[in-house]
C-alpha cells in the first residue's frame, strides 16, 4: 500500500513538471505576408502564410487593409477560405493614387495575432480606352437597326450574381446581359462562353426570340470603367458573334445608371 | 461568494481544531495549462495547522493560502467574432485582467515512513476549495465591459516534501505540490507550487 501511494505521488509529481510556454507570444499564431501581386484592373492579390499555429490548432486567417498604417483586424477584413497554412485574398477596385497597408491576421484557441504590414503603392490605373466611341446607351447588333436602351444592375452586384442587364422591354429589341465572374471593376474583360473568372465576362442576349440565346464569341474585349459605387461605363467595339452560320458584330456603350 | 468564504474559513477552523502545530509557508505559485498561459509565477503565503506524527505515520493538516495572480500580458487579444449573412467578422478585442486573487482553503493528510526521525520525507494529499475574486475589462469587441466578479474552484492537491525537526517545538519543511481543479463554469486548471516553511508547536 505504501509503495503504491509513493509511486502514485511520484508519477503525479513528475507530471507536475509541466511548465507553461516561456514566451507568452508563443501561444499565438504567427503569420506574415509572403508576396503581393497586382492583378487585372486595379486589384491586388495578397499571399500570406501561417508559420506557427501556436499552442493550439489554427482556426481562421485573413487580411486587413487600410490607407492608414497598421490597420486593425476589422478594417476591410478578409477571411481567407483556403485550407492549410497558406492563404490569399484579392482586394478589388483599389484607388491607384492611394497608398495601402495590408496586414495578415490569424487566430487559434488562445486569441488572434497580426503579422507585419506591407505597404502597397503605385497601383497602375488600368488602361480602359476603347477603340470606338458609340453614343451612350446604344446597341448596334448588326442585324437590326441600332437602338437606345436603359440599363439596370441586376441584382445588387455587391452581393452575388455580378450581372448587368440592358433592355427596352421590347422583344424586338433584345436585352443584353453582362455576367461577370466577380464584382465588376475597371478593366478590359475578355468574353467567355461559360463560368467567367475574375477578368472574364459572358455577354449574351435573346434574339430573335426568347428561346434563342446568343453570346459574343470568346476572347472579345469588353471595356469596363467603374466610375463610383454602382456607376459603370461598358463599351464593346465590333465584337464578333455567330448567328445562322454568319459572323456579325456588336458595338455598344452602356452608361450606368 | 460569501458562502464559499464562510465555508472555507469554517473548513479551515475545523481543521485547525486540536492541531498541535501551526505553520507559515511562503510559496512560489506556478500556474500551468490555461492558467499558465494567463498568469506568471507569483509568490504566495500559506498559514495552517498540522498534527504531530508522534502516534502514527499519518497526520492531518489544514491551511489557507493567498495567491495574487500576475497576468502575463497587459491586454490579451481574444477571439470576438460574429457571423452575419454568412460572413465572419473578427473584432480587435482585448481582455485586461486587472485583478485575479485566489484564496485557497485546504484540508488533507501527510504520510511519512519515518515519523520518529528528525528528518521526515513525506507525501500528502489535500482537498481544496478556492474563492476567486476578479476584475476583468473587455474592450474592442461587440461587448465592452468592466466587471468585478467572483467564482469558486474545487481541486485536489498532491504533495511531496521533506521536514526536519530543529528542536521539540519547531521544524523546517520544504514541499512541492501539484493540483488539478475546476474553476466553476469556466475551465479546468492545474498548477504547481513549491514552498518553504516553519512549523511551531505551542504544546
Amino acid at each position: 500500500m505504501k509503495k503504491t501511494l509513493i509511486l502514485f505521488f511520484a508519477a503525479q509529481m513528475l507530471y507536475g513538471c509541466e511548465v507553461p510556454l516561456e514566451n507568452v507570444d508563443d501561444y499565438f499564431t504567427i503569420c506574415n505576408i509572403d508576396s503581393t501581386k497586382i492583378e487585372f484592373g486595379n486589384s491586388i492579390t495578397v499571399f500570406g502564410s501561417v508559420t506557427s499555429e501556436g499552442a493550439a490548432p489554427l482556426s481562421y486567417k485573413g487580411f486587413s487593409l487600410s490607407t492608414d498604417p497598421n490597420p486593425d483586424i476589422l478594417q476591410n477584413q478578409a477571411t481567407a477560405n483556403t485550407s492549410g497554412y497558406h492563404f490569399s485574398h484579392t482586394y478589388y477596385d483599389l484607388n491607384p493614387s492611394a497608398t495601402y497597408y495590408i496586414r495578415p491576421w490569424s487566430n487559434n484557441y488562445y486569441g488572434y495575432s497580426q503579422g507585419d504590414q506591407v505597404e502597397i503603392q503605385g497601383i497602375p490605373d488600368p488602361l480602359v480606352t476603347p477603340n470606338c466611341s458609340p453614343a451612350n446607351n446604344t446597341i448596334d447588333l448588326g442585324v437590326i437597326n441600332p437602338y437606345t436602351v436603359t440599363y439596370t444592375l441586376r441584382p445588387d452586384p455587391a452581393v452575388s450574381d455580378y450581372s448587368i442587364e440592358a433592355g427596352t422591354g421590347l422583344v424586338s429589341k433584345p436585352k443584353i446581359n453582362f455576367v461577370f465572374g466577380r464584382n465588376p471593376t475597371t478593366g478590359v474583360y475578355q468574353t467567355t462562353d461559360s463560368s467567367p473568372d475574375g477578368n472574364q465576362v459572358i455577354v449574351g442576349w435573346h434574339y430573335p426570340d426568347l428561346n434563342n440565346y446568343q453570346k459574343l464569341s470568346e476572347n472579345q474585349s469588353v471595356y469596363v470603367k467603374h466610375n463610383s459605387n454602382d456607376s459603370f461605363d461598358i463599351t464593346v467595339c465590333d465584337a464578333n458573334y455567330q448567328y445562322n452560320n454568319m459572323t456579325y458584330t456588336l458595338t455598344m456603350k452602356a452608361h450606368i445608371p | 461568494m460569501n458562502r464559499i468564504i464562510f465555508f472555507g474559513i469554517s473548513l479551515f477552523l475545523i481543521s485547525l481544531e486540536a492541531k498541535s502545530q501551526f505553520y507559515v509557508k511562503t510559496l512560489q505559485w506556478r500556474p500551468t495549462g490555461e492558467l499558465g498561459f494567463l498568469f506568471n509565477k507569483s509568490m504566495g503565503l500559506e498559514l495552517g495547522g498540522k498534527n504531530d506524527f508522534d502516534k502514527s505515520h499519518f497526520r492531518s493538516r489544514g491551511s489557507v493560502a493567498f495567491l495574487k495572480q500576475k497576468p502575463r500580458m497587459s491586454a490579451f487579444p481574444i477571439n470576438a467574432f460574429y457571423y452575419s449573412n454568412g460572413q465572419l467578422s473578427f473584432y480587435p478585442a482585448v481582455e485586461i485582467i486587472k485583478k485575479y486573487n485566489i484564496t485557497q482553503f485546504s484540508i488533507g493528510l501527510d504520510f511519512t515512513p519515518t515519523p520518529k526521525k528528525k528528518l521526515k520525507p513525506l507525501i500528502g494529499l489535500d482537498i481544496t476549495v478556492s474563492a476567486i475574486s476578479t476584475n476583468i475589462e473587455s474592450n474592442g469587441g461587440p461587448v465592452e465591459r468592466e466587471e468585478n466578479g467572483s467564482t469558486a474552484a474545487l481541486s485536489i492537491k498532491g504533495r511531496l516534501g521533506i521536514e526536519y525537526d530543529i528542536n521539540n517545538r519547531s521544524s523546517l519543511f520544504f514541499e512541492a505540490q501539484r493540483q488539478y481543479g475546476l474553476i466553476v463554469e469556466t475551465m479546468w486548471y492545474s498548477a504547481n507550487d513549491i514552498g518553504f516553511g516553519i512549523n511551531y508547536s505551542f504544546n
